[in-house]
């Protein structure tokens, strides 16, 4: 299982690192150093959410958004066929801020225990998941109405990887920071209630062609992936899991917390008939 | 046949479309972290085709600009008194500010008024100063600028500033500097005085309100209304994401001359 585990944090740390790299070489580059073989794109190059705010302006004005490029359309272009095919991989597997959430949510598991990511009540929680779409409609249309780009200012992954930039807003890193603190008690709370990419990106958990299924026939109900779910999906309740909060982090399957083998597993569902 | 997959096949996916999309993006020429350096092209008029020296945005270097204008190097470095060890490929267009006391204007807009004139086209002066070797250069050409025009490109003399503000100025050191010392002895050759005179720059003036990359909205933002962009631009505002200088590029404006007045609008206001 801890086999099959690597597999994905090694992905995520591959990403980390090597947006890391990256972000590094541009302000080398920026005072005239860096290496010259590697990439000195900036951040908001090789950001693919770049793509979505700068579409309107793509199609009305035929410009980009300022600092945005054709990379950045270029990059939602491949994010994008991936959630088709997988669904929101890109979240559970590639985003770095995500990641470092996971990485401050490992601290808190060791601090509170069972308690962890179960602090804020249910409904509570089920009405702060619609706050990321609002974020994403405000976002859009700011962007679209400005031409600039008006989520860098409370951007927290740019906060991430650009720290000691004077671009950086304070804003962005007191979101940053807050995030990262609140990670120690909800698993991805970025993720969860106020990223708007991962807005963009959950209804291709409606649409993707693979989707995580819950075979009822083997399952024992134990529950085991429900506990395993970072964004608190009822997985033991469900046939295919369409839930728009899902990474597609496959914590839950056969292959990591399942007991179950073939129980939990993703594999393509029809779109007719893919959930009883 | 329902084909469950592993968690292996989803980590090469991912590795595949991801890099292997940015890899033969690459391939194909469509990748790019940076704005395109092509400058549009004149649409209509005498210059129609022609790529327009207003699109010369400060990022551009000396190589760039040379190889779109197909304008020689030396020519460039000659006109603008940059030392000719300095590195056309690194030099920037806005790195110009660098070589002038901080009270002279000579920096990208010089730049566009240099190529423009040196091609033959048409450029609004005012307010504009180009060294002197510059505008011995342009006029040396055999262009068909007609008498107004050689007298306002000769107006821009750096020399004849110098006259307005004084027979000779001082450095800031306590030394006297005639114009021939500004083209010349202050060259981005020696890479301190270069950094020193560039954060001199970033310490003492202020980010320009409007620049190439200002939208409407900004514009706005800054305290302008809607009727006073209009009155200045000559137009019904376009969309308030659309740039300044893009407009004034689409329109055939001047973008120097709407951004000075833009400036000096939002600069009253202040």
């Amino acid at each position: 299982m801890f086999k099959h585990l690597k597999k994905r944090h090694l992905l995520q740390l591959f990403f980390f690192v090597l947006i890391g790299i990256i972000a590094v070489n541009h302000t080398l580059a920026e005072s005239g150093g860096g290496i010259s073989w590697l990439s000195s794109a900036s951040l908001h190059a090789i950001c693919p959410f770049g793509g979505v705010v700068t579409l309107y302006q793509l199609v009305t004005l035929g410009t980009f958004v300022q600092k945005i490029h054709i990379s950045s359309v270029i990059l939602m272009g491949l994010v994008f066929v991936l959630a088709v095919l997988f669904g929101p991989v890109f979240c559970g597997w590639v985003c770095p801020l995500g990641t470092v959430q996971e990485w401050f949510g490992k601290l808190g598991k060791k601090i509170f225990k069972k308690r962890y990511n179960h602090f804020i009540p249910k409904r509570v929680d089920k009405v702060l998941r619609w706050l990321r779409y609002v974020i994403l409609a405000r976002v859009l249309y700011m962007t679209a109405m400005s031409g600039y780009l008006v989520f860098a200012d409370i951007d927290p992954y740019h906060a991430l990887y650009n720290f000691w930039s004077s671009e950086t807003s304070i804003l962005s890193i007191i979101v940053l920071l807050v995030v990262l603190a609140m990670s120690l008690f909800v698993e991805r709370p970025w993720c969860k209630y106020a990223c708007p990419y991962g807005a963009v990106l959950s209804i291709t958990n409606k649409i993707s062609v693979f989707k995580i299924k819950r075979a009822e026939t083997s399952c024992i109900s134990c529950k085991k992936c429900d506990h395993a779910c970072p964004m608190n999906i009822e997985i033991s309740g469900k046939d295919v899991i369409t839930d728009l909060s899902c990474i597609r982090c496959m914590q839950c399957t056969s292959e990591n917390s399942c007991p179950v083998s073939d129980t939990v597993t993703i594999e393509p569902i029809q779109f007719q008939g893919g959930r009883k | 046949m329902m084909k469950r997959i592993r968690e292996q096949t989803i980590l090469i996916t991912i590795l595949v479309i991801i890099l292997g999309g940015i890899g033969v993006t690459m391939a194909t020429g469509i990748w790019s972290t940076e704005s395109t350096k092509v400058p549009v092209k004149f649409e209509t008029g005498d210059f129609e085709g022609e790529y327009n020296p207003e699109d010369i945005r400060g990022s551009y270097t000396l190589a760039e600009i040379a190889s779109i204008f197909e304008i020689p190097e030396s020519i460039l470095k000659t006109a603008f008194g940059i030392d000719e060890s300095v590195s056309a490929d690194s030099f920037k267009s806005k790195d110009l500010e660098t070589l002038f006391p901080e009270d002279v204007e000579i920096g990208n807009d010089a730049m566009k008024a240099f190529v423009s004139l040196y091609k033959g086209i048409p450029y609004e002066l005012e307010g504009l100063i180009l060294p002197d070797a510059a505008v011995d250069i342009i006029l040396s050409q055999p262009l068909n600028f007609d008498e107004t025009m050689r007298n306002a490109i000769e107006a821009t003399r750096y020399s004849n500033y110098e006259a307005t503000m004084g027979d000779v100025s001082d450095d800031g050191n306590g030394n006297a500097t005639t114009p021939d010392d500004n083209e010349t002895a202050e060259s981005v050759n020696d890479a301190t005085d270069a950094a020193e005179q560039t954060t001199v720059h970033e310490t003492t003036e202020d980010e320009p309100v409007i620049n190439g990359n200002t939208t409407f909205m900004q514009a706005l933002d800054a305290g302008l209304s809607k009727e006073e962009i209009e009155t200045i631009i000559g137009a019904e505002m376009p969309s308030t994401a659309m740039t300044i200088k893009d407009f004034c590029v689409n329109n055939g404006l001047s973008f120097s001359t709407v951004k000075t007045a833009l400036t000096s609008k939002i600069e009253s206001i202040q």
